[in-house]
């Protein structure tokens, strides 16, 4: 527990709600995993950080209720204490994309990133139809369960966007002449924020959040940001120079297919003309026709290699063969940590595909 | 009425009369949305209705609705349930004009609400009141089920002497008198009867016997939409007198689902530096090399089926035997016929799309 943590374990909020563990934070709120006392399930309590981001948190918690989808973590309920207003969401027992996944595997197989794509669509086209723009899509903005099989894929942090929106603004505006360190909020949110919303925030529409989602599903192909980091992504955005193709993607003809499909959309998503754009409800027709194996993920450990294969230990304790054809991204070591379906052969199970887990912190 | 509801609950005209007595559609003045709150008259045994509400809010399905808070009158022992609010039409009155209804519309409805109760199957609960209305579509056409059983908890249904449920809809071992245990096969059978009615033939008399008469119902063929025969034979099952015969809700689950996509896979085969796609139902597409062995592949709209094969041919390092479904991913071997051990290698992967609802 650090100072900063604005309840305790065992907390109770409204005589309803016992904290019980801090989850993480963002720019503008904490969240919470607490028990609801009443239903006896857990869910998410989420708190603003500081005076800005309260005056909006009613308006953000109506924004989210009214979006009801299996891709969206559900709204609950929203209450006010003296001290501060709360937003009660479902809990979802996961990670979000940039924790569990990105920073995890580095570089996402086109077959998981298919579903992940199909998914997101799915939610935002949800959002879309009940009239609410999301505004602020990344890959912490969206928690999934299930580990690398992904079970359950929900957007979240509905409405917070508009809070942090000024302070983006600014930040960019000041950008590129100033040495400031702008907020991790900023830094955040910068490399999927669209063109229009770069130059002006009141333009943000449904669009914007199409061009997010691209440049999201883009970082998970590829393992790099569409427009780079940081400030200096702003030219490249605003620019909107198509990312080049993952090269990943041609190395192996079995990926070649799908991943190709993959980048077409993404350019689409990453137009620089909003209107150009497909919609939420086209995304979603697109991805319906995408085909993609839903194979169960293990996870194991890379035990040998020689010239042009290998052997994995899953940590089932099976021994899985595997072709260096079937890795998608970076090459794994002996001892490497691997994320893999497999399927039945002989003398051995064969894996496919093969991605390295390359653990923590290989991506900003 | 609205006495004893919290005041952030601001009652609108709308009241629905459903299978389990009134519900109370309000706005939720704090978050701006409409709930429904359903009243539970009378409650008994308050501890045990929280325990099972409990359980509800375990189960992870997109096809069951959510609740979002209960509260409790103590005067009058009225509990009240609030949750999510379906604008949409219950199934009963949905499918009024079924003249229109496709064979692939009739399964997706199937498809959907097999996999909510196969969902709370999966949390070890039990619906109990399975029917058609029971369930709603919603605006993104998900149906969703609600109204588990939790009528058993109030009070003045104990003149009906532990009958749960609704007749018609009801197991044969319901019927049995005193105290009997049953199992989540009571939701098979119920599903099977909403299955009957769904498909908008008339459900055939003796199903509507108290108890039913089981042993001279027609099949499932006999609906004039055409049910595929392997469905058939898996709806039959569920309206079986011994409960033990029923099949699992995921069994069904998974019939169906595979058949939504019948003709909807993909095979991508790869060889060297040449990729070859089959995706037609009874496509056949023929790998040989001169002096090496050969295999015919059929894509029979469900499986990629060994349809010929001559000299040695390994999958996945496995001898390939005529008539095998291929796996979801493997590596094709030809072997020379020379014994000289000489090889060729070919990849085939066989996607599909998600079934999509």
């Amino acid at each position: 527990m650090t100072e900063n943590h604005m309840h305790n374990i065992g907390d109770r909020v409204d005589n309803r709600y016992e904290i019980l563990r801090f989850v993480g934070e963002g720019g503008m709120q904490q969240v919470y995993c607490a028990r609801d006392l009443v239903l006896g399930r857990e869910v998410a309590l989420k708190l603003p950080k500081n005076s800005s981001a309260k005056k909006r948190f009613k308006r953000s918690a109506v924004v989210s209720a009214k979006v009801n989808h299996p891709n969206v973590a559900k709204t609950l309920d929203y209450l006010e204490t003296d001290s501060s207003p709360y937003l009660v969401e479902e809990f979802i027992a996961g990670k979000d994309l940039k924790e569990g996944l990105l920073q995890q595997l580095g570089i996402v197989d086109p077959y998981l990133t298919a579903k992940i794509l199909h998914y997101l669509a799915k939610g935002v086209a949800a959002s879309h139809n009940a009239g609410v723009i999301h505004r602020d899509l990344k890959p912490s903005n969206v928690m999934f369960s299930g580990e690398f099989n992904l079970s359950e894929i929900k957007i979240t942090d509905f409405g917070i966007a508009k809070m942090a929106e000024e302070e983006i603004v600014n930040a960019v505006k000041d950008g590129e002449s100033s040495t400031i360190s702008a907020s991790a909020t900023v830094m955040g949110a910068l490399p999927y924020m669209a063109p229009e919303m770069i130059q002006e925030a009141s333009k943000a529409g449904k669009p914007s959040d199409i061009w997010a989602v691209g440049a999201m599903i883009y970082e998970l192909m590829s393992g790099q940001k569409p427009f780079g980091f940081g400030l200096a992504a702003v030219h490249t955005i605003i620019e909107a120079i198509p990312p080049q193709k993952p090269a990943y993607i041609d190395k192996n003809l079995q990926f070649q297919s799908l991943g190709n499909e993959l980048y077409t959309l993404i350019l689409e998503c990453l137009n620089g003309h909003p209107e150009a754009r497909p919609t939420a409800d086209e995304l979603v027709q697109r991805c319906e026709k995408l085909c993609y194996p839903v194979v169960e993920r293990q996870i194991g450990i890379c035990k040998n290699l020689y010239l042009t294969y290998g052997f994995i230990r899953s940590d089932g304790g099976d021994t899985i063969f595997f072709h260096f054809d079937s890795i998608y991204g970076n090459k794994p070591t002996v001892g490497s940590r691997v994320c893999f379906s497999a399927f039945p052969g002989s003398p051995y199970p064969r894996a496919h595909p093969v991605v390295l887990i390359q653990g923590v912190n290989t991506n900003p | 009425m609205s006495s004893g509801i919290p005041s952030r609950y601001v009652p609108t005209e709308k009241v629905l009369i459903g299978g389990m007595g009134v519900v109370l559609v309000c706005q939720d003045t704090n978050l701006d949305r409409k709930v429904a709150i359903k009243f539970i008259q009378d409650v008994r045994d308050q501890r045990r209705l929280f325990d099972e509400l409990t359980a509800l809010q375990k189960i992870r399905s997109k096809h069951v609705v959510q609740i979002f808070d209960v509260f409790l009158n103590e005067a009058d022992r009225r509990v009240g349930i609030v949750q999510e609010y379906v604008s949409g039409d219950d199934l009963q009155s949905f499918f009024a004009d079924r003249s229109s209804l496709s064979i692939d519309e009739y399964l997706k409805v199937l498809y959907q609400i097999s996999s909510g109760i196969s969902d709370i199957h999966a949390q070890g609960l039990i619906h109990r009141d399975i029917k058609p209305n029971n369930m709603k579509f919603d605006q993104a056409n998900i149906i969703k089920i609600f109204d588990f059983g939790l009528a058993r908890f109030s009070g003045k249904d104990d003149s009906t002497v532990g009958f749960v449920g609704t007749e018609g809809f009801a197991a044969p071992e319901l019927y049995i008198s005193g105290f009997v245990p049953f199992t989540n096969a009571v939701d098979t059978y119920a599903f099977g009867i909403t299955a009957w009615y769904l498909s908008g033939e008339e459900i055939p008399k003796d199903l509507l016997r108290r108890p039913p008469h089981l042993a001279t119902i027609p099949s499932f063929s006999s609906i004039p939409l055409g049910i595929p025969d392997a469905i058939v034979k898996v709806l039959d099952r569920t309206l079986t007198e011994d409960a033990t015969e029923r099949p699992a809700m995921s069994e069904i689950k998974d019939i169906l689902g595979n058949y939504l996509l019948h003709g909807k896979h993909r095979g991508l085969l790869v060889y060297e530096s040449n990729t070859y796609t089959l995706e037609t139902i009874n496509q056949v597409v023929k790998l040989g090399v001169k002096n090496y062995g050969s295999i015919h592949i059929k894509y029979d709209g469900f499986n990629f089926l060994v349809d010929a094969v001559n000299g040695s041919v390994f999958v996945n390092n496995q001898l390939v035997e005529k008539g095998q479904a291929l796996p979801k991913s493997c590596v094709i071997t030809l072997e020379d016929n020379f014994g000289k051990r000489g090889r060729l290698f070919l990849t085939f992967d066989i996607s599909n799309p998600e079934v999509v609802l």
